[in-house]
């Protein structure tokens, strides 16, 4: 009798604690520590002001969850090596923003840097979670775990090619009609005759090649990073890898350059050049590879430029892994309060003041607030880091005077109906094949520029290129991800 | 005679001219730094790069300098670890320079090899990182900004051999008369060594002034930034949102991005002490004492 | 005396040297130092077995070796071209400007040879046009650039040079000189038996020191004036360049240490060759 009365006591006690922690906004959150997490993040910093509007940040969040971060924003030049260094040593963080691109996400995984959230996310931050749609979390999936918090915004890839206004009304080019690249010849010719001293079109030696902007048209989707041999092909459904360089379509579209080039469409010294915004600022290119193709895409480029702009999208919106992961915030494994940073995560998710403050800074000094969302920054204020896609999920940012009402409604259709890709929720582990990857990125730098600006002949150039990517090894890793997507498709 | 004469002035002649030939071909990629950075940004779009701006203004020096208090608070931090360091270096380097250059010092190779080896092995940059960061708690001081670097092996091998160029009759009488180590190299040898200490001690100086990397590694706190790291920092900001910002698909403003002008001001802010710096040290390029005239 | 001195070289250089050990382990971080498995000499694999390491290695070595020389006998001339001035003023103006390039950073100074090489409106090309002399693609020729990098770095190291030689010449005992003019010298015979005998040891180091670093490219000078210009690899690619751009994305941490083991341990038996020649001839000037 007294053991069933002591069960039944415990019991209660049990349920007792339990039903007073999931009543709260955040189950079993325990928030009487006051706790400082550490969070590395990139930009153009240090911006002059950021002082004031860091601790206007942690007083708000103080009263929120007993909670200050220590900001530690990084200038764009620094942030990889930075974060290289500092994951390797193993020191002490708690949030750190991570990309394919940048402090790369999936070698931080395979490194062990951050840690698995799943759990996490269903406790502490249910609300971000089922923000975001399941098909976006998996394609953060490392071997079935999530490791990044996305920040959610446009997910999709779409090439596209920027055009000033002015000059596509002056020689009649239908922007609408333009559905693929070598729709614009007419126009680039009647630019090249009609405008000296303009360039038709803006390309020049970038360090991650020009191929990247046309990938989404050539219908490549890159496995190992970019501009390494293997790509999934229009989104083959047998999952098929081919080596992007070998196939039809780069030939025909490097032959297509190879034409152009001797057509004088590119910038004379387009090879040795690295930074085309002179031109592009300067109002003196026919046309230009614009990044991802969005909805107000035309309104923000005509802000950055100075002048109307329009574009043209040349490719499908494709929802592909590199471009689901384009911004996400890790928790690194050195973390000693894994809970409370995902907590803060939560409420910077859904909390709109304390987000905006941090992407615009504090109002009236920073900027303006217009009708409804709308608001304009205040011009040499000391704080406009311009990076509203790296903290949480864009939905929640004020809107910039001149963007569409629906911006955000209109992004998050182009979500949820683009084709997604058969390979989303595959991670490629590059490990078995390290030293190939690091020779082919050589041979590549050496080749594939003057392939993609014309500078050689490709049916000499391009069997070369080809020959040496074999000895580099680049048949080795097509068979690697091969193997790996196989292994992966049988445990679905 | 006056052939003599006309010899050694012909010989004068012809060393001018190769001197100052090369001095032109070493100004005048400043010239053209010089020139840009108070070009308008238009009229480098136009015209290209000149050795005289075709429109000169100043607008790349007033971006730049909008942030004053911050260019201040870094030209600060960067003149006191630059002093501090030159300082604190020099007499450590000579410290350990001194006995590596005295034949009678019985330790004498094994030590010079200790200070060499370094030279060429190290153990990469996650040790040293974790060595100063974690063991040694110096991230985010001033000190971190000179402390790693105030031994340099080169240094201390180049300042060992300008102090083997003194006789070492002058340092024997010294001891015969009863002098102390510390008093021979802080009464003899400093003073002989002047063009020896001046120029490792311009070496030093440039390193420090110049040096961002270990800004970058060790400092977050914004206040401790040294100004050439500031500006280098703010010229990478530049170099990669314009040049990286394809690879994200995401929209980046680069509207208020400076441009040419405005890299080329930088560049000149960065290094424009350092040019006023050489003529100071130069005082010291004077031939040393000689043995005769010197006196106990 | 030594100590404060070799104290801090302990702490600073030799403690971080067990990393070494990193270049036979595939490190990560989560494993730490001890954890991580050894994996003996594959982290060498991606630098030797590419089909490149001969081309590296050769622009490397060339390179290095062509600056050594060419940088030593200019230098020297320089240094004592400048100790026969008399002007003080002048020698001033000289030291200055020869120290202009030192300042530069190779970042800048590439902008600035951009602005005299670039194919449209370059400095030279434009002077060239003016002689009725057709225009030249300077970035996409891999034959100009051998001498345009000598040139280069000549350029930037001469000032370095001949201020360390010429502290090196103030130091010579101005008795040594006068005797020698009584004797009825002229001054070539000045030079040849008194100030480069007395200059010897500092030659020696300098030069030994810069053997010891022959399989280290000076990154800046490779990277930034050809513009990272793949046309140009066959030329201007070094082993500095090619581990950059190789590991820029991975950041294998072992890979990269690898690559640097072997730059260290070849400089190292080169230094040591060297040391070893010159004890033998005078054993005075040798490092160790």
């Amino acid at each position: 009798m007294k053991k069933l009365f002591m069960l039944t006591v415990l019991m209660l006690i049990a349920v007792f604690a339990f039903a007073t922690g999931s009543t709260d906004e955040g189950a079993g959150s325990d928030i009487s520590e006051p706790v400082t997490l550490t969070w590395y993040f990139v930009g153009s910093y240090p911006q002059p002001d950021q002082g004031r509007v860091y601790e206007e940040f942690n007083r708000r969040l103080m009263e929120k969850i007993n909670t200050e971060i220590d900001f530690k924003p990084i200038g764009w030049g620094d942030y990889d090596q930075k974060m290289q260094v500092i994951i390797a040593s193993g020191e002490e963080f708690d949030l750190a923003f991570t990309a394919n691109w940048i402090n790369n996400y999936h070698q931080n995984v395979a490194k062990g840097a951050f840690l698995p959230l799943d759990d996490l996310l269903d406790e502490y931050a249910p609300h971000l979670k089922s923000s975001v749609p399941q098909k976006i979390w998996d394609a953060t999936k490392v071997v079935g775990e999530i490791y990044g918090i996305i920040n959610y915004q446009v997910s999709t890839m779409t090439a596209s090619i920027a055009f000033p206004t002015s000059l596509v009304e002056k020689y009649g080019l239908d922007v609408d009609s333009v559905d693929s690249l070598e729709d614009i010849e007419p126009y680039l010719e009647a630019v090249k005759n009609g405008e000296p001293g303009v360039v038709p079109l803006g390309v020049a030696n970038l360090p991650e090649t020009v191929i990247g902007y046309v990938n989404a048209s050539l219908g490549f989707e890159e496995i190992g990073g970019r501009a390494v041999p293997g790509v999934l092909l229009n989104n083959n459904p047998n999952l098929r890898v081919v080596n992007q360089f070998a196939t039809r379509e780069f030939k025909d579209w490097v032959a297509l350059m190879r034409d152009w080039n001797l057509k004088g469409y590119f910038p004379n010294d387009a090879i040795a050049i690295t930074d085309l915004s002179p031109n592009f600022n300067g109002g003196t290119v026919g046309a230009g590879f614009e990044g991802n193709y969005a909805p107000g895409a035309e309104i923000s480029a005509s802000d950055r430029y100075g002048y109307p702009v329009s574009i043209a999208p040349i490719s499908e919106p494709l929802l592909i892994t590199s471009g689901i992961i384009a911004s996400m915030q890790g928790i690194s494994s050195t973390s000693q309060n894994p809970e409370r940073a995902m907590m803060f995560m939560e409420l910077l998710n859904t909390d709109k003041e304390l987000y905006n403050l941090l992407c615009y800074g504090i109002e009236g000094v920073h900027y303006e607030k217009l009708d409804g969302d709308f608001i304009q920054p205040i011009a040499d204020s000391g704080y406009a880091p311009n990076t509203n896609w790296e903290f949480a999920s864009v939905f929640n940012a004020y809107k910039l005077e001149g963007m569409p009402e629906t911006v955000w409604e209109e992004t998050r259709d182009l979500n949820m109906n683009a084709v997604a890709s058969p390979l989303i929720g595959f991670a490629f582990d590059p490990t078995p094949v390290q030293s190939e990857i690091a020779q082919c990125t050589s041979v590549r730098q050496e080749y594939l520029p003057a392939l993609e600006l014309g500078y050689s002949d490709p049916d000499e150039l391009l069997p070369e290129f080809l020959e040496k990517l074999e000895i580099a090894g680049a048949q080795k890793i097509i068979d690697e991800m091969q193997s790996q997507i196989d292994a992966w498709k049988a445990t679905r | 005679m006056i052939e003599n004469q006309a010899r050694r002035r012909f010989k004068n002649s012809v060393i001018h001219l190769i001197l100052f030939a090369f001095s032109l071909l070493c100004i005048i990629p400043i010239v053209v730094v010089a020139s840009i950075a108070f070009s308008s940004e238009s009229s480098l779009n136009d015209v290209g790069y000149t050795l005289v701006p075709s429109d000169p203004s100043i607008t790349a020096f007033r971006y730049i300098l909008k942030n004053s208090n911050q260019i201040l608070r870094a030209y600060g931090v960067s003149l006191a670890n630059t002093s501090l360091g030159t300082i604190s270096s020099l007499f450590v380097i000579s410290l350990l320079a001194f006995p590596l250059s005295r034949r009678d010092y019985r330790l004498r190779k094994p030590l010079a090899f200790f200070v060499f080896f370094t030279l060429l092995f190290n153990g990469g940059l996650v040790p040293w990182y974790i060595l100063i960061s974690k063991y040694l708690h110096l991230k985010d001081t001033i000190f971190v900004l000179f402390v790693p670097y105030l031994v340099i092996p080169w240094f201390v091998l180049l300042l060992r051999t300008f102090f083997s160029q003194i006789p070492m009759s002058i340092f024997e009488s010294a001891k015969i008369d009863g002098a102390s180590e510390f008093a021979i190299y802080s009464r003899i040898l400093m003073p002989l060594s002047k063009p020896a200490l001046a120029t490792v001690g311009l070496f030093i100086t440039l390193n420090y002034w110049n040096d961002w990397w270990l800004p970058l590694l060790y400092i977050d706190n914004e206040a401790l930034i040294p100004l050439p790291a500031l500006l280098s920092r703010m010229m990478m900001n530049i170099t990669y949102l314009t040049t990286q910002m394809t690879n994200s698909f995401i929209q980046i403003d680069i509207s208020n991005i400076p441009k040419e002008s405005a890299r080329m001001a930088m560049a000149l802010l960065a290094a424009g002490p350092m040019l006023f710096v050489f003529p100071f040290f130069q005082k010291y390029f004077v031939r040393g004492l000689t043995a005769g005239s010197l006196k106990g | 005396m030594a100590l404060p001195g070799a104290m801090i070289l302990f702490v600073f250089n030799y403690l971080p040297m067990a990393g070494i050990l990193i270049t036979f382990k595939d490190y990560t971080a989560r494993n730490g130092f001890f954890g991580s498995p050894w994996v003996g000499f594959k982290n060498f694999d991606f630098f030797f077995a590419s089909q490149d390491a001969w081309r590296i290695t050769r622009n490397t070595l060339g390179y290095n070796a062509t600056f050594i020389l060419l940088g030593l006998v200019v230098s020297i001339a320089f240094a004592l071209m400048l100790n026969e001035i008399r002007s003080r003023s002048a020698l001033k103006y000289y030291q200055t400007a020869f120290f202009f390039p030192y300042f530069l950073s190779w970042v800048v100074a590439g902008y600035a040879l951009y602005a005299f090489l670039d194919t449209d409106q370059g400095v030279i090309n434009d002077l060239l046009g003016r002689f009725g002399i057709e225009a030249k693609s300077w970035y996409t020729e891999n034959g100009y650039w051998p001498p345009i990098l000598i040139l280069a770095n000549l350029w930037k190291t001469v000032g370095y040079y001949s201020v360390i030689y010429y502290a090196g010449l103030m130091g010579i005992d101005r008795q040594l000189y006068e005797a020698a003019m009584i004797d009825g010298a002229n001054t070539w015979q000045k030079i040849w038996r008194i100030s480069l005998p007395m200059l010897a040891p500092l030659i020696t180091l300098l030069v030994i020191l810069q053997i010891g670093r022959i399989f280290y490219a000076d990154f800046g000078l490779f990277y930034f004036l050809p513009r990272n210009i793949g046309l140009l690899y066959k030329t201007t690619d070094v082993i500095d360049t090619y581990v950059f751009r190789s590991l820029r994305v991975t950041g294998n941490i072992g890979m990269a240490s690898a690559a640097n083991f072997y730059q260290s341990v070849m400089g190292f038996l080169l230094v040591l060759l060297s040391n070893w020649i010159v004890k033998k001839t005078n054993a005075e000037n040798a490092i160790f």
